[in-house]
Formats: C-alpha cells, sequence, structure tokens
C-alpha cells in the first residue's frame, strides 16, 4: 500500500518553470490518468514524484519526504516505465524483463525462485512469452513497449507510474495494457499513467488529472473532468463529449485556435 | 594559356638558378696558413676543446664549444670556466676573426660553410681511438697553438703513469653497458682502456660490432666478471638508466667512471685507467 | 542462438591466459630448455636460470596478465557506462593523459623524491582527462561527441608528453616518448609489479562493484534510478576506478591501445549481452590477450624489440573498422 501525495510542488528545468504548485493525492486501489497537451508538464510530474527531478514543495511517499527515502528502498516501492523505448543494448527479453527484479536483489547475489516467477507472471501478464528468447531491440515497436512493460510489472511494487504506456500499441495491445493497469489497480496497487488517448483514459481511469502549462486544471472523476468546454480550452479542440456507455466518450471534431 | 605555361617555366627556372647559387658550397681555396703562435685560437668540437685547453695559454682561446664547461661531458670542464663559450653559429666565428680553428674535422664544419669567402686556418684532428692517436693528436695540436714543447711533456708525463699501472683485470671479462643496453664493442677507446688494465671485453668475446645492444637476459647469461657503466647512469633518470639498476644485474661488480673521461680521446685517459685500476682493487679487496 | 554458459567462458579465458603465461615464460632472447626452467622454478637450477626466470621473466609475465586485465575490465566498464562499444581508455584519451602524469614524474625528478609518485602523477592524469571528458560528452546521446572528445582529450595528453619529455632536463628523454606512447614491458622488476597491483587491484574493485549499476543504464538513466541506482555515485566510482586501475597500469608498461576495445568486443557475442556479464571475462581476456600480445613482439624478429601499442594496434584497427561498418546508424 502506497500513498502518494504532491503538496505545492514546483519544478523548474533550467530556467523554465515546468511545473507549479502541484497539490494532489493517490490511493492505493486506483487507477489515475494524467493527461493534457504536449509539453504541459505531465511527465515532469511524473519525475518529480520519483525524485528524479529537484522539486521544491512537498512530495510524500506514505507520509515520508522522497528525498528522505533511499533510492533502493523506492525503488521497491514505485516502479517506473518512462516514456520512449529506451535500450542501449541487445538484450534478450528475458534478460530485460530480469532487470525488473534489481531493486529485491542483495548485493552479490543470484536471482532466487521468487524472482524467476515474477519474471514469469511479468511476462506472462504483458503477452510476452513467447518472445522470452528474442533481442529485444530486434522487435516492432508494440513488441518492445510491451517487453518494456513487462520490466516495470517484474517489479512487483506497490506503485506503479507508466508514462506513455500506449506509445506504439496497436488497438488490441492498448486494450491489453489497459486492463493490465486496471487489474493492478484493483489488486490495491496505487497506479499512475500518464495518457494521450481521452477516452481509454476516460474509460479505464477512476480519476483524471489534467495538466495545462504546468499546472494541474482539473482533478476529478472522468465524467466531472471531461467537459466540451475545458477540451477547448486545454486542448484547443472540438469536441462533443457523450456519456452513453459506461464511459464518457469523446468525439473530436477540430481545432478552435 | 601557353603565355602561363612560358612564364610559370621561366619563374621556376629562374627561382631554381637563385636557389642554386645561394646555396653555399665548400671553398675551394686553400685555408690559409696559421701563424707561428695563434692568438685567436677557436675550437669547434668538444674533444678539440679538451686539447687546446690542456696545452694552449688561456689567452690565447678565443672560443669554445659551450659542452666544454659541462662536466658530465668535458674532462677539462674546470679549466674552461671563465673561457668564452660558442654556440654553433658562423656569425660568432665571424666576428671573432680567428687566426687557428680547431675542429674535429674543421673543413666539414657547417659554421665554416656558410662563410666561404673566410679562409681560415684549420686544424683537422682524427677522433683518436686507440692511445697512440691520442699522443698525435696532442703533438699535432701542441704544434699549431705554438708550444711543442708542452706536447711532449703532457706525452711523457702520460706514458710514466701509464707505465707504472698494475694490471688488476688478470683476463677477467667487463662489458661497457650503457643505457637502455647498449654495449662497446671493439676498436674503441673503452676497449683499448680495458685491455689496459687487463680486461677483456665481452663484446669482443661475443662478436659484437662496435655498438651494438645486449638484453638482461643476455647480458646475465653472459656472466661477466665486471660491469663499467659511465657514473650518470648511477642515478635513475629515465628508463633507459633504470634498465641499468634492474635487480637481474645486481650480482655484477660495477666499475663507474664518468662519461667525460672517455668521450673523447684525451689526456683524461690517464686518470680513467688509473679510476678502473683503483675500482677493480677495492671490488677485489672487498671480495677477500 | 545457443550461448556459452557463463562457468565455461570463465574457464577457458582462465586456461588461456595461464597457457599465454606459461608461454611468456619460457620464451626470451636467451634459449633456456624446459628442463632448465623447471629446474630452477623448484629452486635447484643454476644461477643464470634462476635470474632469468624470477628476476626478469616472471615481473614481465605477472605485468602483462596485471596490465591487461586493467585495460580489458575498464574497457568494459566504459563501453557499459557511456552506452557506446566504442569506448575504451586508449580512444577516449585516458591512457595518453596517464601516461603524460608519468612522464612528469620519472623526468622530472618527483619519482626519486618518492617511488609513488610515478602511479600517483599517472592517476592523477588519468583522473583530470575523464573528468574533462565527461564534462565535454558525458551526457552526450550520440556516440561521436564521445570520440570526438576522447581524441581532443587525447590528442592534447599526447602533445603535452612530447613537450614535456622535451623540456626535460634529462637529454636522453625525447628518446624514450616511444615507450610511453606505444606501451612496452621490456626490462621490468617486481618493483613495478609492486607499483602497478595494488593500483590496478583497487580500480578493478571499484568498477566490478558497478556491475548492477550498467546492466540498470540499458534502461536510460531515468529508468536506472527509477530501479535504485545511485548515478551520481556510480560515475564517480566508475571514473576513479578507472582512473586509479588505468593511471596503476601505464605508470608501469606506458599506454597500450585497444586492448580495452578489442576484448570486450570480442566477448560480447559469447554472453548474454549484459554490460556486468562482460566485466569478469573482459578482465581475463585483456589479461591473456596482453600476454600474447607481449609474447609476439619477443618472436617478431625486429632489432630493437616492438612496442606492444603496434602489435594491439594491428588487432585492435580491424575490430574498430568492422564495428564501424556494421553500425552505420550511429551517424
Amino acid at each position: 500500500m502506497v500513498t502518494i501525495a504532491l503538496d505545492n510542488v514546483d519544478v523548474a528545468l533550467g530556467r523554465r518553470t515546468v511545473v507549479s504548485s502541484a497539490s494532489a493525492r493517490f490511493q492505493p486501489g486506483t487507477l489515475t490518468g494524467i493527461v493534457g497537451p504536449n509539453g504541459a508538464g505531465k511527465s515532469t510530474l511524473a519525475r518529480a514524484m520519483l525524485a528524479l527531478v529537484p522539486a521544491t514543495g512537498s512530495v510524500r511517499i506514505d507520509g515520508i519526504e522522497v528525498a528522505a527515502i533511499a533510492r533502493a528502498d523506492l525503488a521497491r516501492r514505485i516502479a517506473y516505465l518512462p516514456q520512449g523505448q529506451t535500450l542501449h543494448w541487445p538484450l534478450t527479453v528475458a534478460r530485460l524483463v530480469r532487470l525488473g527484479r534489481l531493486p529485491h536483489l542483495a548485493p552479490m547475489s543470484r536471482i532466487s525462485d521468487a524472482d524467476a516467477a515474477a519474471i514469469e507472471r511479468a511476462m506472462e501478464r504483458a503477452d510476452v512469452l513467447s518472445l522470452r528468447d528474442r533481442i529485444a531491440t530486434e522487435l516492432s515497436g508494440g513488441e518492445r513497449a510491451r517487453v518494456l512493460f513487462a520490466r516495470a510489472l517484474a517489479v512487483e511494487a506497490p506503485a506503479l507510474i507508466a508514462d506513455e504506456p500506449l506509445a506504439s500499441l496497436d488497438p488490441g495491445h492498448q486494450i491489453d495494457v489497459m486492463d493490465l493497469l486496471r487489474a493492478e489497480a484493483d489488486s490495491g496497487k496505487t497506479v499512475l499513467a500518464v495518457l494521450h488517448d481521452l477516452t481509454m483514459a476516460a474509460r479505464y481511469c477512476d480519476r483524471l488529472l489534467i495538466v495545462d502549462g504546468g499546472r494541474i486544471v482539473a482533478d476529478g472523476s472522468p465524467a466531472e473532468v471531461l467537459t466540451p468546454d475545458l477540451l477547448r480550452t486545454v486542448y484547443g479542440i472540438d469536441a462533443r463529449v457523450e456519456s452513453s456507455g459506461d464511459w464518457p466518450t469523446v468525439t473530436l471534431f477540430g481545432r478552435t485556435r | 594559356m601557353k603565355r602561363a605555361y612560358i612564364a610559370g617555366a621561366a619563374l621556376l627556372l629562374g627561382g631554381a638558378g637563385a636557389l642554386w647559387a645561394a646555396v653555399p658550397r665548400g671553398s675551394n681555396a686553400p685555408a690559409a696558413k696559421a701563424p707561428a703562435v695563434p692568438q685567436r685560437i677557436v675550437s669547434i668540437n668538444l674533444c678539440a676543446d679538451q686539447l687546446v685547453l690542456a696545452l694552449a695559454d688561456r689567452s690565447q682561446i678565443a672560443g669554445l664549444t659551450h659542452n666544454a664547461a659541462d662536466p658530465e661531458l668535458s674532462g677539462a670542464a674546470a679549466k674552461a670556466r671563465g673561457l668564452p663559450l660558442l654556440s654553433n653559429s658562423a656569425e660568432q666565428i665571424l666576428a671573432i676573426d680567428p687566426d687557428l680553428v680547431v675542429g674535429m674535422p674543421a673543413s666539414r664544419s657547417a659554421a665554416l660553410a656558410a662563410l666561404p669567402g673566410q679562409h681560415y686556418p684549420l686544424l683537422d684532428l682524427d677522433t683518436a681511438d686507440r692511445l697512440d692517436q691520442i699522443y698525435a693528436s696532442i703533438r699535432q695540436t701542441a704544434t699549431t697553438v705554438g708550444h711543442p714543447a708542452r706536447g711532449e711533456a703532457l706525452i711523457t708525463h702520460m706514458k710514466s703513469e701509464l707505465a707504472g699501472l698494475p694490471k688488476p683485470g688478470r683476463g677477467r671479462v667487463a662489458a661497457y653497458y650503457q643505457r637502455r643496453g647498449y654495449m662497446t664493442g671493439t676498436g674503441t677507446l673503452i676497449d683499448e682502456l680495458m685491455s689496459r688494465v687487463g680486461l677483456v671485453n665481452l663484446a669482443g668475446k661475443l662478436g659484437k660490432p662496435p655498438l651494438s645492444q645486449l638484453s638482461l637476459e643476455e647480458m646475465v647469461a653472459a656472466e661477466p666478471d665486471f660491469l663499467i657503466v659511465e657514473s650518470a647512469t648511477d642515478t635513475v633518470t629515465d628508463q633507459g638508466s633504470e634498465m641499468l639498476h634492474h635487480p637481474a644485474l645486481k650480482g655484477i661488480p660495477r666499475i663507474s667512471i664518468p662519461q667525460a673521461w672517455t668521450v673523447c680521446g684525451s689526456p683524461e685517459y690517464v686518470i680513467a685507467a688509473r679510476s678502473i685500476v683503483a675500482q677493480i682493487a677495492a671490488i677485489d679487496g672487498g671480495r677477500r | 542462438m545457443t550461448r556459452t554458459p557463463r562457468w565455461l567462458l570463465i574457464a577457458a579465458l582462465a586456461a588461456l591466459a595461464m597457457i599465454a603465461a606459461a608461454a611468456s615464460l619460457l620464451y626470451g632472447p636467451v634459449n633456456l630448455s624446459i628442463a632448465r626452467l623447471v629446474a630452477a622454478a623448484s629452486g635447484h637450477g643454476d644461477a643464470i636460470a634462476t635470474t632469468i626466470l624470477f628476476d626478469l621473466r616472471l615481473p614481465r609475465t605477472l605485468l602483462a596478465l596485471i596490465v591487461g586485465a586493467a585495460l580489458g575490465l575498464s574497457g568494459a566498464a566504459l563501453q557499459g557506462y557511456l552506452r557506446n562499444p566504442l569506448a575504451e581508455p586508449s580512444v577516449l584519451g585516458t591512457s595518453n593523459a596517464a601516461a603524460l602524469g608519468g612522464v612528469a614524474a620519472l623526468y622530472f625528478g618527483f619519482a626519486q623524491l618518492h617511488p609513488a609518485a610515478l602511479p600517483l602523477l599517472a592517476i592523477g592524469g588519468a583522473l583530470l582527462s575523464l573528468a574533462l571528458l565527461f564534462a565535454l560528452a558525458g551526457r552526450s546521446e550520440s556516440p561521436l561527441t564521445l570520440i570526438l572528445a576522447g581524441i581532443a582529450v587525447g590528442t592534447l595528453a599526447v602533445a603535452g608528453t612530447s613537450l614535456a619529455l622535451n623540456l626535460s632536463p634529462n637529454p636522453f628523454a625525447a628518446m624514450e616518448i616511444m615507450t610511453w606512447l606505444l606501451g612496452s614491458l621490456e626490462n621490468r622488476s617486481f618493483q613495478h609489479v609492486w607499483i602497478a597491483l595494488p593500483c590496478v587491484a583497487i580500480g578493478m574493485a571499484m568498477l566490478f562493484w558497478n556491475g548492477r549499476a550498467l546492466d540498470a543504464l540499458t534502461l536510460g538513466e531515468d529508468a536506472a534510478q527509477a530501479l535504485g541506482v545511485d548515478i551520481r555515485r556510480m560515475r564517480l566510482r566508475l571514473l576513479v576506478g578507472t582512473a586509479i586501475a588505468v593511471g596503476g597500469a601505464v605508470a608501469v608498461s606506458g599506454a597500450i591501445g585497444f586492448i580495452g576495445l578489442i576484448v570486450p568486443h570480442l566477448i560480447r557475442p559469447l554472453t548474454d549481452r549484459s554490460p556486468s556479464a562482460i566485466l569478469l571475462p573482459s578482465a581475463i581476456g585483456g589479461a591473456a590477450l596482453l600476454t600474447l600480445a607481449d609474447i609476439g613482439v619477443r618472436i617478431i624478429p625486429t632489432t630493437n624489440e616492438l612496442k606492444l601499442g603496434v602489435v594491439t594496434a594491428f588487432l585492435g584497427v580491424p575490430v574498430f573498422l568492422v564495428h564501424l561498418m556494421r553500425e552505420k546508424r550511429l551517424w
């Protein structure tokens, strides 16, 4: 069980203020979507929660300031899936997913049976078992995305922050990943996902944070937050929001600005 | 287009001609004859410095090489202090207007070749690889600087010193070992020094040329009775001298003599011989 | 692709290193029969064989193993950290900077004040060059920037070395430049072993420590930090560890290039290609390769013994070019 609390968080990168006055609480068992235009500061907000960028204000994990938590300890509490598909060495898929177990390995030890089991589970849930001996750098964009997701799952941390996990995925696999994120949340984990697809976000997330220009401009359930007025203000688009199904559907018409 | 080619060719030929005219060639005119007692003697060679310093008056000497005052290289360094030291410059020689230039040899000096219009009296000395050649050089120099008697006196003194010298070598083998493993062979002054004190040159025994390189392994395998080294290598200042201090050589007794005494065929030959004899005696005495 | 089991790879490399070391003891300018050498090794040999074996060939062989291991490991570690298969101490100019430090110590009298001055100044040179390199290009995603920065640093160090040797009060210094810039193990003694061994041991320990962190870096710095890696501390360990290992090695052997490039490149296909898997095999492989190269310079019949850097360059440049042509996507 991990609770993430942000209070008045500012992040400055160079001379630019990328995030200002961000306050939010993230509880176990919820899937929160972070949406907003490009360059709004969504990724930076996520990175601030992992102490990957210096931030003023308070970022607390389970009540403790994140800066006071040892890196190794933080790694066991929150798993992180960064955006982009950085992969520097041609490792096999199995070897790559194994990297997710690093926070749990004692300094000079080999991987244990428990670790091996976690790796298998992660690969199975991400549907990459058939790829286990393939070289990860030779996979298609979608396959690689699932493999990296498996790596994040292998950490089996009580919290998961995923930055644009649906990039490069076909609709079927997008649904698979969202289903997984939902299942993780339902099993009691604190899950955050930075998303671009508003309908996906609306369908799966308990809660949406809309970030625009470094500020959180809306925070609530998808139905509350996704209004045509907000979409016009934030994205500069003309859209219709329908709530006929179980979740709001956003249909885009065109640009306003 | 053609005009450009002709102009270019003319320029090239003109340039070549100018270059040809400008390059100094050796003067074909004979050197002038030196006065009986030259008053402005210039020496352009370190070994010639030694002889000039030993045989001429200080007032006669107008210029020596800049190495003359370096105690590492020049046996007569102390005597050279206070006398004018020249770099290898034609200008300096021109300014002095010497009445005798001593070299080894003097007639092929680059500095003099730059002054083809001048015809200074020259003394060409030969490099001395043997004692009798040293005596010949002494005689030649003494006569030319106007003090033949001094030459004879020096030779007599050297002969008497050497006559009384014992031969403690007793046929044992020695190697003159330099930086980086260079070893001096037969037909050299070092070789003669060794025979004079009764040592056999390892290079001769192995059939090596006048200068060769011997690896540490080969030196260890050759098991010489003595190593002769130049005293500058007694301290480690570079990898070449570091090699001479390798533990593999620690079992071989060492004789150390300054390079200044052996690099030139000079009166220092006697001092070198006496030093070697004394060091051998000390080593033998210490062993007993 | 059937992968070689790790234990088999390490055992095979260790065996290769041992065979190379044994051969190195058997070979030299003086022909000693195996019988004589064995007798000397067991303490019953004649004086000549004993002196040659223990005072000359043994330290030389040990140094080939020690220096080779240091260079192989630091190449593998640098490649892992910089995510660039072309990184290694000589390409990055570190070896030349260490040589500059060594030259300053030996030819300007510092080494005579205290023998530790030699490795310390060599390590200092390596440290400065690595710090400069990391400042110039450590964060860059482009391998091109890194190589160019390495060329700049290395060239500066070579120029500095040449200048230092010519300015030295010792007139023989300038003649020894080739030993420093191309490397040689000729005429080494146990004194050099005692200089190199502690530095290389400490440096290598610091580098081995980074294995897991280097693996995590496969996913990029952010992901690695999120997996618990302290990037700043790892960078420091890597920088200092490489400087100490390479500094200690270059202080006694001069700058030998390409071992750190060739060995990881040859070993990588035999492992799971993760950065940590390459570390130990590269150290052992480097020891074997340099020992073999050192036998090579003794066998090749030249008047003066060839410099080690010549042999490693002939071996290394083709590897460099193969990699260049295969990885056209680098630029």
